[in-house]
C-alpha cells in the first residue's frame, strides 16, 4: 500500500471568494444583504451551490444524497442566515458545516431502516438508491462506502473538523477559523476525530473478517 | 488488517480530491425557484420590524425615510425585505457597520407651490400650591423641578404641496406622489426623555409614524406611537444627544395624508 502525504503547500484549497467570485468584502456585504433580501440570498446560492453539492457528494458518494443534502442545506441557511455570524471561511465554511450535518442525517435515517451490514449490502445491490456510486479502494484499502459510513458515525465536532480539513480541503487556519477555535484546539480535535474514525473502521474490518 | 493513522489521512485526502460532478442544472434551477418562492422567510428581529398595511404604505414610508434621513448611514438604517416580506420595514437599532443599504431614494422632486403651516398654540396652566385632604388637613405641594430645556413651538414653516418620491430597490422602482397637509410638531426635553407632540392630521388620519435621526442622517429609526395618540415619548436618549424628529400621518389604507418638517432637539 502506498502512502503518499501531500505537501501542505500543495494541498487543494477551497475555492476562495477572492478567486474570481468577488472579494471577501463583497461576500460579506452580500451576506449582510441576504439576511433580509431574498435576491441577495439567491446570489449567494448561485455562488456556492456547486461547491456545496460537490462537498456533499464527496461525503456521501451519492448524487441523490448530495442533492437532498444540498436542498436541506440551503433551506436551513435561508432560515438561519439572519443569525449567521461571520467567521473565517465565510459563508462557504458555514454551508459546508450544515451540509456535513445533513449528510449525516441522511445516513442516520437510512441506518434506522437497515442495520449497517445490511445497509452496505443494499448499497452494493442498489447503488442508485442513495448508494455510493464510486466504489474505490483508497490507499488504506478502505472501501469508500465504509469510509462514508464511518465519517457519519463520528461525533459532530469531530466530523466537522475532519470533513472541513480533508474533504473540503481547508487549510488548518481556515478550518480553525471556521470552527471558531485555535489551530491547537483544531489539531487536538482532528487527532481525536481520526482516532475515532480509525476505531470505527478497524471495528468494521474486524467484523467483516470474522 | 488494521488501518494506520497515516494511511487514513491519505485516504481522506484522496477522497477529498476525488472528482465530484457539478450539480444538475435542472436541480439547481428547481431548488432556487423553491427557495425564492416558498414561505421560508428569513426570520427578522421582532423588535426591528414594523408591519405595514399595504405595499404602497411600505414604499412610501421607506421613500420618505430615505429622502429625509440623508446620508449613507441613514440609508443603512433602512433594510427592506423582498418577496413575502414585502410588507415590512426594518430599521437598524444602531448605526452599525453591519447594516447594509438596500433602498435608495433616487429622485425627490419638489413642486414650486407651497403651503404655510400654523404654529402650535401654547397655554400656561398654573398649578395649585396646596390641597386639602378629606381629613381636613391642608398639605402643601412642593414645587416640581423646572424643565431643563424646552424647544419652543415650531415656527411657521413652508413645505411643498406636492412631493414626488421615486424609490428604487433592486430592479424595482416605486413612485409615490402625495399632497400632504402640514403637521405642527413640538418636542420637549425633560430630563431622561424627549416628548414629541403634534397637531392632529386631517380627516381620515388613522395613525402616525415618527422618524428620528441624528443630524447628518445617522442612527435613523422609525418610532411607532400608539394608535390615535398625538404624542410619543422617546426614552432612548442620553445627555448630549441631538436628534431630528419628523412625524407622518397615514390613513387606514396606509396612504400618507400629512407630515411635519424636521425638528432638531438637543439634550442638555
Amino acid at each position: 500500500m502506498s502512502v503518499t502525504e501531500t505537501p501542505r503547500t500543495q494541498r487543494p484549497r477551497p475555492e476562495s471568494p477572492s478567486s474570481g467570485e468577488g472579494s471577501f468584502d463583497d461576500e460579506r456585504a452580500l451576506t449582510e444583504r441576504a439576511r433580509t433580501d431574498r435576491d441577495a440570498f439567491a446570489q449567494l446560492y448561485r455562488r456556492h451551490v456547486n461547491a456545496v453539492y460537490a462537498f456533499a457528494y464527496r461525503q456521501s458518494g451519492s448524487r441523490e444524497a448530495a442533492e437532498e443534502a444540498t436542498s436541506a442545506t440551503f433551506e436551513r441557511a435561508l432560515r438561519g442566515i439572519a443569525s449567521f455570524e461571520w467567521r473565517g471561511g465565510g459563508v462557504r465554511a458555514w454551508l459546508f458545516r450544515i451540509a456535513s450535518n445533513e449528510v449525516t442525517e441522511i445516513y442516520r435515517r437510512q441506518s434506522r431502516a437497515t442495520r449497517p451490514r445490511g445497509q452496505l449490502a443494499m448499497r452494493d445491490l442498489a447503488p442508485d438508491s442513495y448508494g455510493v456510486e464510486v466504489h474505490a479502494n483508497l490507499d488504506a484499502g478502505v472501501d469508500t462506502a465504509v469510509l462514508h459510513n464511518a465519517i457519519s458515525s463520528l461525533h459532530p465536532r469531530y466530523r466537522e473538523a475532519v470533513t472541513l480539513r480533508y474533504l473540503a480541503g481547508f487549510s488548518s487556519e481556515e478550518a480553525a477559523s471556521a470552527l471558531g477555535c485555535s489551530k491547537a484546539i483544531l489539531a487536538v480535535t482532528l487527532h481525536r476525530g481520526l482516532s475515532a474514525l480509525r476505531k470505527a473502521l478497524n471495528t468494521h474490518l474486524v467484523v467483516e473478517e470474522t | 488488517m488494521r488501518i494506520s493513522r497515516r494511511s487514513l489521512k491519505s485516504s481522506l485526502t484522496q477522497l477529498g480530491k476525488a472528482p465530484a460532478p457539478d450539480a444538475d442544472p435542472a436541480f439547481v434551477d428547481r431548488l432556487e425557484a423553491q427557495l425564492m418562492t416558498d414561505g421560508a422567510t428569513p426570520p427578522l428581529p421582532a423588535d426591528n420590524v414594523i408591519p405595514f398595511r399595504s405595499r404602497a404604505h411600505r414604499a412610501f414610508v421607506i421613500g420618505v425615510a430615505a429622502a429625509t434621513l440623508t446620508g449613507a448611514a441613514a440609508a443603512a438604517a433602512l433594510v427592506m425585505g423582498t418577496g413575502n416580506d414585502s410588507h415590512r420595514l426594518i430599521t437598524a437599532t444602531e448605526p452599525t457597520a453591519t447594516s447594509t443599504a438596500t433602498s435608495t431614494a433616487t429622485t425627490n422632486t419638489v413642486e414650486p407651490t407651497s403651503t404655510t403651516s400654523t404654529p402650535l398654540n401654547t397655554t400656561t396652566t398654573t398649578l395649585p400650591t396646596s390641597t386639602t385632604l378629606a381629613s381636613g388637613v391642608t398639605t402643601t405641594i412642593p414645587a416640581g423641578p423646572t424643565p431643563t430645556t424646552v424647544s419652543n413651538v415650531v415656527p411657521p414653516v413652508t413645505v411643498p404641496d406636492t412631493t414626488t418620491t421615486t424609490l428604487t430597490v433592486g430592479s424595482t422602482s416605486t413612485t409615490e406622489v402625495h399632497v400632504p397637509a402640514t403637521l405642527g410638531i413640538n418636542c420637549v426635553v425633560d430630563g431622561s426623555h424627549i416628548t414629541c407632540i403634534w397637531t392632529p392630521g386631517p380627516g381620515g388620519t388613522d395613525h402616525y409614524l415618527v422618524l428620528r435621526s441624528r443630524p447628518g442622517g445617522t442612527d435613523g429609526r422609525v418610532l411607532t406611537p400608539l394608535p390615535g395618540q398625538l404624542t410619543y415619548t422617546d426614552t432612548q436618549i442620553v445627555s448630549g444627544d441631538s436628534f431630528n424628529y419628523l412625524v407622518h400621518a397615514f390613513d387606514a389604507t396606509g396612504k400618507s395624508v400629512a407630515h411635519s418638517t424636521a425638528v432638531l432637539v438637543t439634550v442638555p
